[in-house]
């Protein structure tokens, strides 16, 4: 990159500055819907998995049992109701998580803002300590009294050459300004100096603000794998893996289809199917999701 | 759910309607740019 002027250099900031802003809150929203979206999707894959092991369940239990048969409707509904108290134990399970994320997202829009700053902040000390230097160098007040030091000096030696007396005023004089022109040049050294510390300062924060946002960008990454492997985990029963058959009751394995009719079908769906589900729901509620949500 | 939509680039973005692949994309492009935008400023103000 060419050397560029002040002027363009801080065209190209200002751009910088006006740009960023639009970046950082869409960069936000987009992150805050994506890590929606990945529960909605998790959660809709679990829920179905759930209804076609109920479904698988069902057929196990009597395969004939579908839309007008006895009690069929009562089922149904059951079944809607517990795979609702499902999905809403999931979700909430995601919000734990989801809550966790908003707050790195929105810590990485006020980091990369500061960012920003400290961006535009580190190019005015550069041009700042360029401007003290020059001042320093061209100081009217030191150039002044360096010229009032070199008078008296050639006051004092054209006397001391003419051998006339040299007024010990003009001495004292002398001893002043020079100790005016220490002053000075130290006061114009120390702004130089705090200048080029704030830069410093400046640098190191630069670099810890942009530690932090990678490591945010890192945090978040992992929170939302562990909140897929929560929810695909919650509710789960044996090896925690998502399963989509149930096993039938072991009381009925002998039982040939010639009987399969004389039971109450929708009765035994209840009892093997949804009330073992709905006990794992409230187990997990009341258990799991309260200790995490606290 | 209401996720919202976004204008980036001029583009709207309707976010209900994106797969989870297609905004892992945009976020990524979004990412890239920042990070580019950043990289060139700070190499500016170096020189």
């Amino acid at each position: 990159m060419e050397n560029l002027t002040d002027g363009e250099k801080c065209k190209n900031l200002l751009k910088l500055y006006n740009e960023s802003e639009g970046k950082i809150k869409a960069n936000a929203m987009v992150s805050r819907a994506y890590i929606d979206k990945v529960s909605l999707d998790t959660i809709d894959e679990k829920v179905n998995a759930q209804m076609n092991s109920i479904k698988v369940g069902i057929c196990n239990i009597n395969p004939k049992f579908k839309e007008g048969s006895k009690n069929y409707d009562v089922t149904k509904k059951l079944v809607s109701e517990t795979l609702s108290k499902y999905e809403q134990a999931l979700i909430e399970l995601s919000k734990f998580y989801d809550g966790k994320i908003e707050q790195l997202i929105l810590r990485k829009v006020e980091l990369e803002a500061s960012l920003v700053g400290a961006i535009i902040n580190e190019e005015y000390l550069n041009q700042s300590i360029v401007k003290r230097n020059n001042q320093k160098e061209n100081d009217k007040v030191k150039k002044s009294v360096k010229e009032n030091i070199k008078t008296v000096l050639e006051k004092i030696k054209t006397k001391r050459s003419n051998n006339a007396e040299v007024d010990p005023k003009m001495i004292t004089n002398l001893l002043d300004q020079q100790e005016v022109a220490i002053e000075l040049e130290e006061q114009l050294s120390n702004k130089i100096d705090k200048t080029v510390k704030d830069k410093n300062e400046n640098k190191e924060f630069l670099s810890k603000v942009e530690k932090e946002i990678s490591m945010i960008d890192t945090e978040i990454n992992r929170i939302n794998d562990r909140k897929k492997e929560s929810i695909y985990n919650a509710m789960e029963v044996g090896n925690k893996e998502m399963i989509t058959t149930i096993r039938k009751p072991r009381m009925f394995k002998k039982i040939t289809r010639f009987f399969v009719s004389r039971f109450n079908t929708a009765k035994v769906v209840e009892t093997t199917i949804i009330e073992p589900l709905n006990s794992r729901i409230e187990n997990f509620k009341n258990t799991e999701l309260s200790s995490m949500v606290g | 759910m209401k996720l919202g939509t976004v204008v980036y680039d001029s583009k709207i973005y309707n976010l209900d309607y994106m797969t989870l692949e297609e905004m892992q994309a945009l976020l990524k492009t979004i990412e890239e740019d920042k990070k580019d935008s950043f990289k060139e400023a700070k190499k500016m103000i170096k020189n």
